[in-house]
């Protein structure tokens, strides 16, 4: 009896599953008398549409992957050819020439009153 | 720009400078400018910041060079050098040819006052270690924080 919350009063009727009272009808509440449920079901949420299982898996499984799949393209696919490329030590090397430098003004600086005359440097190889 | 098949020019007189954004990229004047890049666009805005930095602590001229030096490696990096024009003489260039294992460093003649031939030499080293391990951005990297540490700042 307590389980079904207040006491009885005006209203209440006796549910014909269990024999036990049964609060007024309110919208939403209501009992499954198909001869398998208890009556404390609660209260049931329907569809004001039926919905398929079909249309769940696709708007909770199809759609996401979907718009997972086209990240990952956008974000992987598009700059693999954008990739550095990899040097091998030893293996020729049959790529274009770069050359790259920077734009800031020169600032002419005297070095102890000399003036340089040659160039310097220094090389090797690996 | 001609591409494809076209036969790469290796004089590097000829390279013409274009500007992109802070960072002058020199290409050849003819020769194949695939789609493959040695290095990522990240790559390529570390490298320009480097650059940026370095030219900013000692008012010179830095440049690197990546790809084929011909038979006399020390020419054509000095060629390259001299295509600055009047900022030839403040340059510092880093020139690696990884098809020949090379790595050549040229200085200015007023570059050369600022960074001795033992500074040079320590960056030669530094980029051989890193090209040597197939990290040809390291190499850059590296020559270029070194040459800019043994120029010193503007005085």
């Amino acid at each position: 009896m307590p389980r079904w919350g207040p006491s009885p009063g005006a209203g209440w009727r006796i549910c014909p599953c269990c024999d036990r009272p049964k609060a007024p009808d309110r919208p939403g509440d209501g009992l499954r008398h198909d001869g398998r449920s208890r009556c404390e079901t609660a209260p049931t949420i329907d569809y004001r549409d039926v919905v398929s299982v079909w249309q769940i898996i696709l708007v909770y499984v199809v759609t996401p992957g979907l718009i997972v799949t086209l990240l990952g393209v956008l974000t992987v696919g598009l700059g693999r050819h954008r990739t550095a490329v990899r040097y091998e030590p030893g293996q020729s090397w049959e790529h274009g020439d770069r050359l790259w430098a920077g734009v800031t003004p020169v600032v002419s600086v005297p070095v102890a009153d000399r003036v340089g005359t040659q160039l310097g440097g220094a090389h090797a190889g690996w | 720009m001609p591409g494809g098949d076209i036969a790469v020019r290796r004089d590097p007189a000829t390279l013409v400078r274009v500007e992109t954004g802070a960072l002058v990229r020199v290409v050849p004047t003819c020769g194949p400018i695939g789609s493959e890049e040695p290095f990522t666009p990240h790559q390529l805005q570390r490298l320009d910041g480097i650059i940026a930095d370095a030219e900013h602590a000692t008012g010179l001229r830095f440049a690197a060079y990546l790809g084929d030096l011909g038979e006399d490696s020390r020419a054509a990096a000095e060629q390259i050098v001299a295509s600055f024009g009047e900022d030839a003489a403040y340059t510092a260039l880093v020139a690696i040819s990884p098809g020949q294992r090379i790595v050549e460093i040229v200085t200015g003649t007023e570059a050369a006052l600022r960074i001795s031939e033992r500074g040079a030499r320590a960056a030669v080293l530094s980029v051989i270690a890193a090209c040597g391990d197939g990290d040809l951005f390291g190499g850059f990297t590296n020559g270029i924080r070194i040459l800019t540490d043994h120029a010193g700042p503007i005085s």
